[in-house]
């Protein structure tokens, strides 16, 4: 699903966020990016987002280069991965349904469904009852969960979260986990960035290490 | 495609309902560009239907020398049936002529029968057909006239309208290039306005990339917005226009036909109308499109 070959990043600052990064994630796998702070997870989810794009090497993800898409194919690749991001970015004018089923609504998704799919979303990350809310009358935890029901909302190949935990407390944290799971048990491939230590050592998955920009393990 | 229509629509209006107050200098900038457009038509519309009606009833006179006899008439006459392009032609005598003055212009009589003789000589008023080809035809028939020895002058009006009509021409592309150069100020501002919006909505922007939403989609509300603004400013134009106008003609409308002898004074015909409305739209779309240009 994800191949990655020899992936550096430098920016302009001359910091290298990614030094020679190679591994590899099978479709269906679950896998945790793990390491401290600066060490490149939140780089390489921006990768793989196609929101940046390496200095050097390759990423491959489902068969395509990143680097190699057009806009419209970046747009159209972004639809087809499921994002959670660290800061939620929901958008605070419109309410929970409206920024779960915006990118759906604008793919031409009848209304019906899109209420149904939102629904079903909302139910998974509990809180099927904020349809209406405005993300400004949420908690962080919740609006965490309403970004996690964006991503799956388009039933996405490919899942990535980015600290997707960081807001919540232990108990909402393995629920979260939980789903992550559930997510993955229907064939989507997850990667989850995170270094709540206690959490991936709960789950048992395989772990991608990186410090520094290097890759220190990928078993 | 109408999912798509429908979020730019809605989106642009609530953008406008934001930010109406720098809206309003786009709507301004508009309706003066489009203000002056629709005014340059107007005039040139009816200005027109003038020179058509003066063209179409263009005549030579031919004044033939002082004493001239019959049979000099008779030759001018015969080079004026032969000649083409000559609708019609009526003979004025001397008489006819100081009839005819004293009758037009009343005050003068009385300076015309003092002077003895009658100082008008005798004419022949020609009628010319309308057309492309009038004036070599008018110039032909001058010489041919001429030829004949028994011509003083020819005075041809049509000199005077081709005249006025360069005139009108030269006022039209003038009125066309300060409507055009209204209308790139009213892009700009509307391209400005615009820009600032995206700015305000930057962040919102950059979600809509990050999740996947097509560039159509985030192109789409600011090219609506640009649509709308242009649309309004055009309609709020046309209808400032309607009413300057119809309160013209309540006060000077039967003036102007009077002195033009025109059957009215018209107003921009609808398909007019509805071609500066699509002009603008277009216009204002395309500045949307500029404003919310940017690769990712």
């Amino acid at each position: 699903m994800i191949e990655a070959h020899h992936l550096t990043k430098d920016y302009r600052t001359g910091t290298h966020a990614l030094k020679d990064v190679s591994f590899g994630v099978e479709k269906g796998e679950f896998v945790f990016l793990t390491g401290p702070s600066g060490a490149g997870k939140s780089t390489l989810l921006r990768l793989l987002l196609r929101a940046d794009i390496p200095s050097s090497g390759d990423l491959v993800v489902n068969g395509r280069n990143l680097a190699r898409l057009n806009p419209t194919q970046v747009q159209a690749y972004r639809r087809s991965v499921g994002f959670v991001f660290q800061d939620f970015k929901l958008i605070p004018r419109k309410t929970v349904f409206d920024n779960i089923v915006l990118v759906p609504r604008l793919m031409g998704v009848p209304e019906h469904q899109l209420r149904r799919r939102a629904t079903q979303a909302l139910t998974e990350v509990g809180l099927a009852e904020r349809l209406n809310a405005l993300p400004l009358e949420l908690s962080g935890g919740e609006q965490q969960r309403v970004a996690v029901a964006r991503a799956l909302v388009s039933e996405p190949l490919l899942f990535l979260a980015d600290e997707p935990t960081g807001n919540l407390d232990p108990v909402l944290s393995l629920e979260m986990m939980s789903l992550f799971r559930s997510i993955n048990a229907r064939g989507t491939t997850v990667l989850i960035a995170t270094h709540d230590r206690a959490l991936i050592r709960h789950l048992g998955k395989r772990v991608i290490t990186l410090d520094h920009g290097k890759l220190i393990d990928a078993r | 495609m109408m999912a798509l229509l429908q979020y730019s629509f809605s989106e642009a209006i609530l953008s406008l309902r934001r930010s109406w107050r720098t809206s309003v200098f786009a709507l301004v900038t508009t309706t003066a560009a489009v203000i002056v457009a629709a005014t340059a038509l107007l005039v040139s519309l009816n200005l027109r239907e003038v020179f058509a009606r003066l063209s179409a009833a263009s005549e030579l006179t031919v004044y033939l020398k002082q004493g001239a006899s019959d049979l000099a008439r008779e030759r001018v006459d015969r080079v004026l049936v032969k000649a083409d392009g000559v609708t019609s032609h009526q003979f004025v005598s001397p008489k006819d002529a100081l009839r005819r003055f004293s009758t037009d212009v009343p005050e003068m009589a009385s300076l015309a029968a003092s002077l003895g003789e009658n100082p008008f000589p005798a004419a022949f008023e020609v009628r010319l057909a309308p057309g492309a080809d009038g004036e070599a035809a008018a110039r032909t028939l001058t010489t041919a006239l001429r030829e004949t020895g028994d011509v003083e002058d020819v005075r041809y009006d049509r000199q005077v309208i081709d005249r006025l009509l360069t005139g009108l021409t030269l006022s039209e592309r003038i009125g066309g290039v300060l409507a055009g150069v209204l209308a790139l100020a009213a892009v700009l501002t509307i391209t400005s306005v615009l820009r600032l919006s995206y700015q305000t909505r930057y962040n919102e922007i950059s979600i809509l990339y990050l999740v996947g939403a097509p560039p159509r989609a985030i192109r789409g509300p600011f090219v609506a917005e640009g649509v709308i603004q242009a649309v309004l400013g055009a309609f709020l134009a046309i209808t400032i226009l309607a009413i300057a106008f119809q309160t013209f003609r309540a006060h000077y409308g039967q003036v102007v036909i009077d002195a033009f002898g025109l059957s009215d004074v018209r107003f921009l015909p609808p398909l007019w109308i509805a071609g500066l409305l699509m002009l603008s739209a277009l216009v204002g779309g395309l500045a949307g499109l500029a404003a919310a240009w940017r690769e990712r």
